[in-house]
This record gives structure tokens, C-alpha cells and sequence, in this order.
């Protein structure tokens, strides 16, 4: 089921947010986040929440894993490193 | 002093508290080129105020913006728009910019070229930091995470500074992006391989370099 149609964007479905929850999981509660024009610098567990929320915040985040994971698939990134 | 140089630094959140930390490398760059003088606005003096009488009166070549924004914006303190597109981007005319500005450089970038602004480094989606949210400035510049960031991104700057051509800046720029995304990626730490190089692949690909490749500073 598509969920959160937060603007004009793909919809992220809860199997996403599942797998990106899941790969935040593993990083450092250390690590903070800052993104655009928010003041706040978010912590690991604060984006876990945002996500699950469905807050903007957080699905912009999960946006930006999934278009990783993409260009890993597609063989966008791998030819972009292996470029001299 | 035949260059001329324009830094403005919000200072006012986490992020632009570590762009204002990581300036200190560009002072110091710029100290050792001895033909160049800084103009500095920090802070609550980062107001749309202050930048048109800097501009107009000292004429900067190179205008530095560490700040946030949108698509149609730079701001400073407290997110006060410095420059808006159709409003007083003319300002920016014959000068090399560089703006950490979210998404600016989608349609103020060129909106600036198009007025006759020389060239524009900058980001046309949100750039995303990453950071152990440390809380002194020497704290902040030594950071190992906001280093994986803020290093390829800062190196574009420098390079202008050190009189080297726009593009020039640019590929410095983006090659050390990928050197960090293979030092993340090649990594045995969970931490660093996932969701840190996932970020940092965005800033690299949506940075961009707009107007002549040639221009120097």
C-alpha cells in the first residue's frame, strides 16, 4: 500500500521505511543530522521516530537512502567511482 | 589588495555553526594568497543590510554565502533572505559565488548567471551534514563525520581562492566527494557504509557548477 503523499514526489511505501529504519539501526546513536532549513540536528533514534511518523523530515530522509540504494542498483554509483 | 572576498556565515544552527567553524580554513587560505581582503559578516550581522553596502561599496569578486535557503533564495541570520530571485539578484552581477544555500542553485543559480553573475558552485537539492554534533568550534573542524562532508565541499572554495578556474574548483570538489565515498564504502564499520555514504552520494550529485568554467577569482 502507497502511504504518505507528502508532496509531488514518489509515494514511499512501509516497506521502505522498514528497510531504512532497519540500515539506521546499525549506525551510531552519535551520529547527527542536519538537513536544509531545519534548525534542529537530529539524532539516529529522532529520525527512526520522524520516519515512522511519516513526518516530512523523515521521508525526505528515507527518499535520500532509497536513491542510494538505486544508484547501486542501476550501476549509477559504481561507474561514478571507478571513474579517473 | 586587488581581490576582492565576501563571507557571510548565519551562525545561527547546528549546521551553519559548523560552516562558520570550517571558514577559519578559508581565512587562513585567503591570509596566505597576500593579495586578497576579506570581507567577513557573522552572525546577527549576516542581514540583507549589511551585504548590499558591503557589495556595493567594496565590489567582492568572490561572494561566499554559509548559510541556508531554497530554490529562489539565500538567507542569513534567523533565515533572512540576503538574496531573492526577480528581487536583487542583480547584486550578484560579474561575481563568482559559492552557496551553501539548500536547493539555490536549481533557480537562483542560474537566474544569477543569466543576470551576468560569472559563475555559481552550489547545490540544487537540500545539502545534507552529518555529524557528531560537537559543540566547539575546534571541536567542530576536527569532527571526523562533518570532515567526510564538509571537506570535498569546502575544497571547491579554497581552490578559488587559490585562483584556480571554476571548474577547476568544481572537479577538486567532486573528486574528493568520491574519494570519501570509497573511504566509506570500502569500510568494515556498519556506522560509515550505509546511511553517512548515502548522504554523502546526495551532496555529491547535486552540487553543481553553473557559468563559465573559466572565470577565477
Amino acid at each position: 500500500m502507497k502511504i504518505n503523499m507528502t508532496d509531488k514526489k514518489e509515494p514511499i511505501t512501509e516497506k521502505e521505511k522498514e528497510l531504512v529504519i532497519a540500515r539506521l539501526g546499525v549506525t551510531s546513536p552519535d551520529l547527527h543530522f542536519s538537513d536544509g532549513n531545519n534548525k534542529e540536528a537530529y539524532s539516529r533514534d529522532d529520525i527512526i521516530e520522524l520516519i515512522k511518523s511519516g513526518d516530512e523530515v523523515g521521508i525526505d530522509f528515507v527518499r535520500t537512502e532509497l536513491e542510494f540504494l538505486r544508484a547501486f542498483k542501476t550501476g549509477e554509483l559504481l561507474e561514478q567511482l571507478t571513474k579517473e | 589588495m586587488s581581490r576582492i572576498l565576501l563571507i557571510t556565515n548565519a551562525a545561527h544552527d547546528t549546521a551553519t555553526d559548523y560552516l562558520d567553524a570550517w571558514s577559519g580554513k578559508i581565512l587562513e587560505v585567503a591570509e596566505r594568497q597576500k593579495d586578497v581582503a576579506v570581507f567577513k559578516l557573522s552572525g546577527r550581522d549576516t542581514t540583507k543590510e549589511n551585504v548590499t553596502k558591503l557589495i556595493e561599496t567594496e565590489k567582492p569578486q568572490l561572494v561566499i554565502f554559509n548559510g541556508h535557503g531554497d530554490e529562489n533564495s539565500i538567507t542569513g541570520y534567523e533565515f533572512e533572505i540576503l538574496i531573492r530571485s526577480d528581487d536583487n539578484e542583480m547584486l550578484l552581477g560579474k561575481k563568482i559565488i559559492h552557496a551553501f544555500a539548500c536547493s539555490a542553485g536549481k533557480i537562483l543559480g542560474p537566474k544569477c548567471i543569466a543576470i551576468g553573475s560569472l559563475s555559481y558552485i552550489g547545490y540544487r537539492e537540500k545539502f545534507k551534514l552529518t555529524h557528531l554534533n560537537k559543540t566547539t568550534k575546534d571541536e567542530k573542524i576536527t569532527d571526523p563525520i562533518a570532515t567526510l562532508f564538509l571537506e570535498p565541499a569546502f575544497s571547491a572554495i579554497l581552490a578559488l581562492i587559490e585562483g584556480k578556474m571554476t571548474f577547476e574548483g568544481y572537479k577538486i570538489s567532486q573528486q574528493k566527494y568520491l574519494e570519501n565515498l570509497r573511504i566509506l564504502l570500502t569500510s568494515d564499520s556498519t556506522d560509515l557504509n550505509t546511511t553517512v555514504a548515502a548522504r554523502l552520494y546526495h551532496d555529491f550529485k547535486y552540487q553543481v557548477c553553473l557559468g563559465s568554467k573559466e572565470a577565477i577569482f
